[in-house]
């Protein structure tokens, strides 16, 4: 059968909640197939969007999740539009709490660290978003906006997210594992780097992202486990074309970040190991 | 301060997720397509017209969006999770330059319609009444209700040149970097 066997009013009433399960299931399963089929059946979502006038703008705050990312991202793209950044601006940023780091900005090797929106306009605003369950960490309680670096650096792509909490949760430190997207611009290696408990008992890992193409530089972090889960709790990202950075100077500064938060030390390889096997409990 | 176009995007969050929820079906591809719609648009909000509708604007976006990780599963043939299909980082360089439709112009494309097919319009997408519902209000058969409506709707899609959006699609580099 071809896509042209199916009427207008067919995909309108699955546009329209018409439908019943199993058969809009066999529709959009065929979707899958036949982009065109796709596109017709778009034309009629969007004229039943268009149809319901816009509400007027409402002035409480929404609680999507979403606005949150939105806004930090819009915060990046703003102040990275003008091309130049605000040298008054912390370089590196902590995303949230914390003890405040030491000021970075006439360390020379720290010079090469920026935040994500000093790397390039598409890729910041790209990082932003991805990180979507961490973008809550981005506004800190009590931290004033204009303070704030576009930290948004928070980094990684959906693919480099999965396989980072993966590797968070089960890879030894020193060692590497592979991530890729569909695409194959998007992929990539991430480095485990040490594991380190704070005073408060938390456990925190430190690693690297690295994408294969160039440009997209590497993107040193620290994430902490928290309720059962790991945050992302600073990133870095490097400066411009990968070539000139070393990741030395971000470990550096994601290190210190660890030592000011609790850490005395990368654990010994053991005791990894055994938070590794208990799940990190 | 956040940037007006920043808040008016976050105004059209529950509309953008209706919609996403529309045409994808389900609720994670929907979650998936809002936040790359969104990123999309902040991204290329250079290219948004002001005094256009900005939702009709990120519909397309989106709709884009999603017929063509359609088009990338099944050409390249593997089937995964949608996050995984999507351009995140227009690695094409193309950015669309959407079909720019004012607020007035859907009235008048509203109005320039039959009034039998313009009150199947209203209920069905604006009041939301079912195929049912519809019928019964305006006495007529289900079936008449469904050919007007989508008449209506292939007629509005025409006069606001919406149909032609897929075809048509600029391919303006991105501009940005």
């Amino acid at each position: 059968m071809t896509a042209t066997e199916i009427s207008d009013e067919t995909l309108m009433a699955l546009a329209d909640g018409e439908l019943g399960r199993e058969e809009a299931l066999e529709l959009r399963a065929r979707f899958a197939r036949d982009p065109e089929l796709a596109a017709r059946y778009a034309l009629f979502v969007e004229t039943r969007a268009l149809v319901q006038e816009p509400v007027s703008r409402v002035s409480s705050v929404t609680s999507d999740p979403l606005a949150e990312t939105i806004m930090a991202a819009d915060r990046v793209l703003e102040g990275g539009a003008s091309g130049q950044l605000d040298d008054n601006r912390p370089r590196l940023g902590v995303i949230k709490g914390g003890a405040a780091l030491r000021d970075h900005r006439t360390d020379a090797n720290a010079r090469r660290i920026r935040v994500a929106a000093r790397w390039s306009l598409p890729m910041a605003a790209a990082l932003v978003f991805i990180l979507g369950n961490v973008a809550g960490y981005l506004l800190a309680p009590g931290t004033r906006p204009d303070s704030m670096s576009p930290t948004a650096g928070i980094l990684v792509m959906p693919a480099a997210q999965e396989t980072l909490n993966r590797a968070l949760a089960r890879t030894a430190s020193g060692q590497e594992v592979a991530w890729s997207d569909q695409a194959p611009r998007l992929s990539g290696r991430i480095l485990i780097v040490s594991s380190h408990r704070l005073d408060d008992g938390t456990v925190c890992r430190e690693y690297q992202v690295s994408a294969r193409d160039e440009g997209q530089g590497t993107i040193v972090g620290a994430s902490c486990r928290r309720d059962g889960q790991w945050r992302t709790e600073i990133a870095l990202t490097a400066a411009g074309a990968g070539s000139a950075y070393t990741p030395a100077s971000g470990m550096a500064a994601v290190e210190d970040y660890l030592t000011n938060r609790g850490s005395s030390g990368p654990l010994a390889a053991e005791d990894e190991r055994a938070l590794i096997d208990r799940g990190w409990r | 301060m956040p940037s007006a176009f920043a808040e008016d995007l976050v105004a059209l969050l529950p509309r953008l997720r209706r919609f996403a929820l529309s045409l994808a079906g389900s609720a994670v591809e929907a979650d998936d397509l809002v936040q790359a719609a969104c990123e999309r648009a902040l991204r290329a909000r250079d290219q948004w017209v002001p005094g256009t509708r900005l939702d009709s604007w990120v519909f397309r976006i989106m709709q884009n969006l999603w017929i063509d990780g359609i088009r990338k599963r099944r050409t390249e043939g593997v089937a995964q999770a949608i996050d995984g299909t999507f351009d995140i980082q227009g690695e094409d360089g193309r950015l669309v330059t959407e079909a720019a439709v004012t607020l007035d112009e859907v009235r008048f494309a509203m109005n320039g319609l039959p009034d039998e097919q313009r009150a199947v319009l209203l209920l069905v997408c604006a009041e939301e009444r079912s195929y049912q519902e519809t019928a019964d209000r305006l006495g007529v058969p289900i079936g008449t209700v469904m050919s007007r409506l989508a008449r209506a709707r292939r007629s509005l899609a025409s006069t606001l040149r919406l149909d032609g959006g897929q075809a048509t699609r600029d391919t303006t580099q991105a501009g940005f970097s």
